[in-house]
């Protein structure tokens, strides 16, 4: 995963070349993947190796939400606590927001532990490999200045 | 139920697997020499100049190689091979990371900032999210 700041900021500078409706949505849904697989993996994972030893299941169960069949699941189940009349378009912001997230992490590499893309249907895993699973670190902010002004742009053109 | 049916899934097959440092604990001479990765894993003891542990899904596996520069808590990659004698990893290569705190308190940051901003943007209205702007 790149850092949440630089998904943030991508979803952002995404969502002001293709049209600026639903903005906060986006970038929840770029946020989601991580929010909801990585950071209960890696609290469990802490607690695995600094205080009580867990289950294996309690740090691998939360992976599909990091892989496109769970994201849709977890876009559909999440554009549940919205009100109907803007369910279809939350929806589809969601998972459009993870669609950039998962784009953003590929290009990372892991020494071979890639990306299980087709779970549960293949266990092959997949990633690009083009940059270091740490290289965001230094381009994240010069990235999240650029996106505010960027998302400041769109939204004084949108206001007039 | 379908999310947790696919987590509960993606679980039993990581575990029934039949690779990893837990595949060559279960069945050590039939694995001796096997190949294996260990990605961003946590140093969890130095025993000596060319002894380390490190910790993720399995605790405190022992790593022979090198540990120069390392401190407990770093996170490492480790490729190596088993050893079947003292079910030790033999590193052929590890890859530090220690940008990996700054990327962590960079991705708290944007959850700190997207929790502050949340109620600009949703609001609950009768059990329900609802889009404000």
């Amino acid at each position: 995963m790149a850092d949440l700041i630089t998904h943030g900021a991508a979803a952002i500078l995404v969502k002001a070349g293709s049209g600026w409706r639903h903005v906060p949505v986006f970038v929840a849904g770029t946020l989601a993947p991580d929010v909801f697989s990585r950071v209960p993996a890696i609290i469990t994972g802490l607690v695995h190796v600094h205080l009580v030893a867990l289950p294996t299941q309690a740090m691998t169960i939360w992976q599909p939400l990091h892989q496109p069949v769970g994201m849709t699941l977890l876009a559909y189940l999440l554009c549940l606590f919205f009100e109907v009349s803007v369910r279809r378009a939350v929806f589809w912001n969601l998972l459009g927001g993870m669609a950039v997230h998962l784009a953003l992490d590929l290009l990372q590499g892991h020494h071979g532990a890639g990306y299980l893309l087709a779970f549960p249907f293949s266990g092959v895993s997949f990633e690009l490999d083009l940059v270091g699973s740490e290289s965001t670190v230094w381009f994240s902010l010069p990235l999240a200045l650029l996106a505010l002004v960027v998302a400041r742009r769109r939204q004084s053109q949108a206001a007039g | 139920m379908l999310l947790v049916g696919l987590g509960v899934h993606f679980a039993q097959t990581s575990e029934a697997r039949d690779v990893g440092y837990a595949a060559a604990l279960r069945s050590p001479d039939q694995r001796d020499g096997v190949r294996l990765l260990f990605p961003l894993w946590t140093v969890t003891h130095i025993r000596n100049a060319n002894m380390y542990e490190i910790s993720k899904t399995v605790l405190d596996v022992p790593v022979s190689g090198s540990s120069e520069g390392l401190k407990r808590g770093d996170t490492v990659t480790v490729m190596g091979h088993f050893r079947a004698s003292d079910k030790a990893v033999i590193a052929s290569q590890r890859v530090d990371h220690p940008l990996r705190p700054a990327k962590a308190i960079l991705s708290i940051l944007a959850l700190i900032f997207a929790g502050v901003l949340a109620p600009r943007f949703f609001a609950l209205t009768d059990g329900r999210l609802v889009l404000r702007g």
